[in-house]
């Protein structure tokens, strides 16, 4: 399969399984709003009966943000641990969608919700252990990141060459992404190729997908990183549209939330593409020892 | 002999300071020599007290990295007592060991060690020795103060003659003298045995503080800087000659009226010279010393450095030397954000667009020191706020004049800047961040830096005895900077550059106390401020107002409920709002509440404690006022923004 034939037909299968969107659409929603909730009550406490709160809908103030996160310096300091368990549960129940989303991507005729959830059941649990391994692989990554931040730091020390670091350090970051990239690509191919063979060997699975990976890299590769930029095109699409909304009266803030949600469920939607279409080119990258045998027994028969 | 070679030198730079005459003409466009006499403005000169003078003749040996130095004091006992012994700073003995009292902060590694090599010390001629003496009980093998004994007395209006010779190798920088890693230049600094001030009989000469450096009397400084045919020198004072020889140049700097002396000698930097000419017609020669690297940036250096010129000569006093020079240090070097008489060292990030203000704050900042510090020279190892933050106030305002609003930026690869703010970022990469432009307050900075101490000292307390450099930061710089912000919206700017003028007319060149700002204040106010000081300088109190609430008791009668909930006095308007009106009250806030019954026909909106924020130092602002419907619309909008940045990062987590 050609590129394009694999970005149409992903699109398609996206396409025509567009109602699952809801599902994560909810998901991110609803983790999004226990995560809101906090703010929110530090924001109310404060600004609803403030004549301040009047004068930050047409203006900023930096001092009243400084003052924000002093006053309530105990809430906000128990943020990021309430989002990295947010994110715990969120990936865990992301886990149940995904089984069920790739089930039913690789089996067109079952795209039925019941399909969904019963592949979303039957393969939470292998998704999950490949989970807590692709977590330590990330682990390892943003170790390497930072040997090699420190080892850079150590360089430049002595070297007049600003520059030189810039770029340095912007290389470090580029390979940072690159590395995140595979490490995705990596985890993606190997949840459908437990789902597409249904296999319960985690880690082997997950070599088979790296060594898959690294022959046809350039072509899983290319996909990706083009269903990437287009999902980096509704972002720039957002930010013009975005533009053209103003600032106030506040009440066009609801024309800026309708806009956003459409922005998270297009984001959502090309996850979704990301998926269809790595399932395309792992069905078609394995597709000769798959094909063969069908074939071979056609002959006998 | 030495000496004899020196004189020989001095008599060939008075013939080359004619040559030089010609050179500062054809820079300045002026006869200066009309106008100045060793660097200072003729004006100004009975107004100084030359207590010390320095002569100094000194050989920079790149090869060793080392300097070696005849240096020569004539020091007067301009007091009404008499001395037998003399006290020095012995500054660069700070980078000898971790045993310094300076290496309580900077750790110092191999490379960054050194101390005087002493060889001669003559006093009137006859030889002597240094006594070390220990002044901080924790640390009692600093050496960085000693002292001679004189033998006899020194009376008033006599004086005597030091003779020093020694050598100084000069350290990789850890923290202002030193030379940088990657290019030969040397930021020489804190490097010559410097006379103590004599005060009330008693010698104030304190050892060398990691953040605290500078106290010492006026004098006339001149230094003959020989260095390698490549290199350049910038220095204090005004450059009075060049000799050349096949080897070697050797500059020689004069300056009258200043405290201090610091100097930088690089093959690598490049000079520009500008002017800046008063509004009354006379000319300050700017020399301009820049790394190649950063010639992008000489523009914006030289606008930011004529900009706070132009700040301080119309809204304070005349600058009253005849040059100014700007060091933009290397990156490896550790020299920057400096100030010395005359001059002051900066630098500047890779990538800097101007609505971040940087450098222009930092040459605002450091330029701004040149009068608190360098002619209103406090001793800042006791009140370090009269350097800093009188210089930290100054460039804000210089900022708001000349360059508008900033912008809040974070970086991203530790360079790139991008609009907005970083909320939340793991391994640098921002999870929970917002891209647009946000501008801030110049005060915003002392603000948040304030907020992360509260308590711990005062103002008014002994800067060298503040526990920790955090205690420090906020004392010397953030609550000083808030206290002036807020002293002049208490005032209006006008009178409070009327009182910063009278400051500086009664006490340049001398060695003002805080409490001498302070009775400046009160004379102009009719001592109506003793509340201000005694709450916001001498104590470390908190404030915060707060409506508690604002109701209507029957028809057109309401009741506002105002509280004071810190234990900071400070008194506050109050407005109260109506659909027509402004009602104007006032509260001495000195009471734990204060209630205010009024009637009005008109629909009552809400009340506000402190509209336009006199009080920088209160603690909440929201809760200054009170609307009588409570509205949803600002938490609910800011919550949505937060929502959004939560649904991308959840997105962004979910990628895994
Ligand atoms: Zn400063």
């Amino acid at each position: 399969m050609t590129v394009k034939e694999i970005l149409t037909l992903g699109a398609r299968t996206v396409y025509y399984n567009k109602k699952f969107v809801i599902l994560f659409w909810g998901m991110n929603a609803a983790g999004a709003l226990i995560l809101t909730l906090p703010i929110y009550y530090i924001l109310a406490d404060n600004l609803n009966n403030s004549i301040l709160g009047y004068k930050l809908l047409n203006e900023y103030d930096f001092s009243w943000l400084l003052q924000i996160k002093f006053l309530y310096a105990k809430n906000i300091g128990q943020f990021p641990y309430l989002l990295y368990v947010l994110t715990g549960i969120y990936l865990l129940v992301q886990n149940f969608f995904v089984g069920g989303l790739i089930a039913v991507f690789h089996n067109p005729q079952k795209n039925h919700i019941v399909d969904f959830f019963y592949g979303g059941v039957k393969y939470w649990l292998r998704l999950t252990r490949l989970l807590l391994i692709v977590l330590v692989l990330f682990y390892l990554a943003f170790k390497l990141n930072d040997i090699f931040g420190n080892l850079i730091t150590w360089y430049y020390a002595g070297v007049e060459n600003a520059m030189g670091d810039f770029l340095t350090r912007s290389f470090r970051y580029v390979f940072l992404l690159f590395l995140i990239g595979v490490l995705m690509i990596f985890s993606d191919y190997t949840k459908i190729s437990l789902v597409v063979n249904d296999r319960t060997k985690v880690l082997k699975e997950l070599l088979e997908v790296i060594k898959l990976t690294s022959v046809n890299f350039y072509k899983i590769f290319t996909v990706f990183v083009i269903v990437a930029l287009i999902g980096g095109l509704g972002a720039v699409v957002y930010n013009l549209l975005g533009i053209l909304i103003p600032a106030k009266p506040y009440y066009y803030l609801i024309l800026l939330f309708v806009l956003r949600q459409m922005l998270i469920i297009f984001r959502l939607l090309i996850k979704m593409l990301f998926y269809s279409t790595e399932i395309l080119i792992y069905k078609d990258l394995t597709a000769k020892v798959i094909n063969v045998q069908p074939e071979e027994k056609e002959v006998i028969t | 002999m030495k000496f004899f070679t020196l004189s020989v030198l001095l008599v060939l730079y008075f013939a080359l300071g004619l040559v030089n005459n010609e050179l500062e003409k054809e820079i300045t466009g002026q006869n200066i020599e009309k106008y100045y006499s060793g660097g200072l403005l003729k004006t100004e000169i009975d107004k100084v007290k030359n207590i010390a003078d320095y002569l100094f003749k000194v050989d920079l040996e790149p090869e060793t990295h080392s300097i070696k130095v005849d240096e020569k004091i004539v020091w007067r006992n301009k007091s009404r007592f008499s001395a037998n012994e003399i006290y020095f700073h012995l500054y660069a003995n700070a980078y000898k060991s971790n045993n310094t009292v300076f290496s309580g902060y900077y750790k110092l590694a191999p490379e960054n060690r050194t101390e005087f090599q002493i060889s001669k010390i003559l006093v009137n001629g006859t030889k002597k020795e240094f006594i070390y003496v220990s002044k901080n009980k924790n640390y009692p093998q600093d050496s960085t103060v000693a002292k001679i004994m004189l033998g006899k007395e020194i009376n008033p209006d006599d004086s005597v003659i030091v003779e020093i010779q020694y050598r100084l190798k000069i350290p990789v920088s850890v923290k202002r003298f030193g030379r940088a890693k990657g290019v030969n230049f040397y930021f020489v600094s804190q490097w010559f045995p410097k006379v103590g001030v004599f005060e009330n009989g008693k010698w104030i000469c304190e050892p060398y503080y990691p953040y605290l450096n500078f106290y010492s009397d006026f004098g006339r400084y001149e230094a003959v800087i020989s260095v390698p045919k490549n290199y350049k020198v910038a220095a204090t004072g005004t450059e009075e000659g060049i000799t050349f020889s096949a080897k070697r140049n050797i500059f020689r700097f004069v300056q009258n009226g200043v405290h201090d002396f610091a100097w930088a000698a690089s093959d690598n930097f490049l000079y520009r010279k500008e002017k800046f000419t008063r509004r009354n017609g006379t000319v300050i020669r700017l020399d301009f010393f820049i790394q190649p690297g950063r010639i992008k940036y000489f523009e914006r250096y030289k606008n930011a450095v004529k900009n706070s010129l132009r700040f301080f000569e119309e809204n304070i006093g005349e600058y009253p030397y005849q040059t100014l020079t700007m060091v933009d240090v290397p990156r490896t070097s550790a020299s920057s954000g400096m100030e010395y008489p005359t001059l002051f060292t900066v630098s500047a990030p890779l990538i800097s667009p101007i609505e971040t203000h940087s450098p222009e704050k930092l040459v605002a900042h450091e330029f701004s020191h040149q009068y608190f510090q360098g002619i209103l020279a406090n001793n800042e190892v006791y009140e370090a706020w009269l350097d800093e933050g009188f210089a930290s106030y100054a460039a804000s305002k210089i900022m708001e004049k000349y360059y508008g609003k900033g912008l809040l930026t974070f970086k991203l690869a530790g360079y790139y800047p991008v609009y907005g703010i970083n909320f939340l970022s793991y391994n640098e990469i921002p999870v929970i961040y917002s891209i647009e432009k946000i501008p801030y307050n110049e005060y915003d900075r002392s603000l948040s830096v304030y907020y992360k101490n509260l308590t711990l000292g005062s103002i008014a307390d002994t800067s060298c005895k503040l526990p920790g450099r955090l205690s420090y930061r906020v004392n010397s710089y953030a609550k000083p900077e808030l206290m002036l912000y807020s002293l002049e919206r208490i005032l209006g700017s006008e009178k409070m550059f009327g009182i910063l003028r009278d400051y500086f007319n009664k006490y340049k060149f001398k060695h003002p106390k805080g409490a001498d700002f302070i009775r400046v204040v009160q004379s102009h106010t009719g001592g109506g401020l003793t509340w201000f000081f005694e709450n916001v300088y001498g104590k470390s109190a908190l404030f915060d107002y707060k409506i508690k609430y604002l109701k209507k008791t029957k028809k057109d009668s309401y009741k506002l409920f105002c509280e004071r909930i810190g234990d900071g006095v400070f008194p506050v308007d109050v407005f109260i709002y109506t659909s027509k009106d402004t009602l104007r009250k006032f509260w001495d806030g000195r009471a734990r509440w204060k209630i205010f019954e009024f009637s009005t026909h008109e629909k009552v909106l809400g009340a506000e404690i402190d509209p336009y924020r006199k009080n920088l130092f209160d603690l909440n602002f929201a809760n200054n006022s009170f609307l009588l419907s409570t509205s949803y619309s600002a938490s609910l909008a800011l919550s949505a923004n937060w929502y959004f940045w939560l649904q991308n990062a959840l997105i962004n987590f979910g990628g895994i």
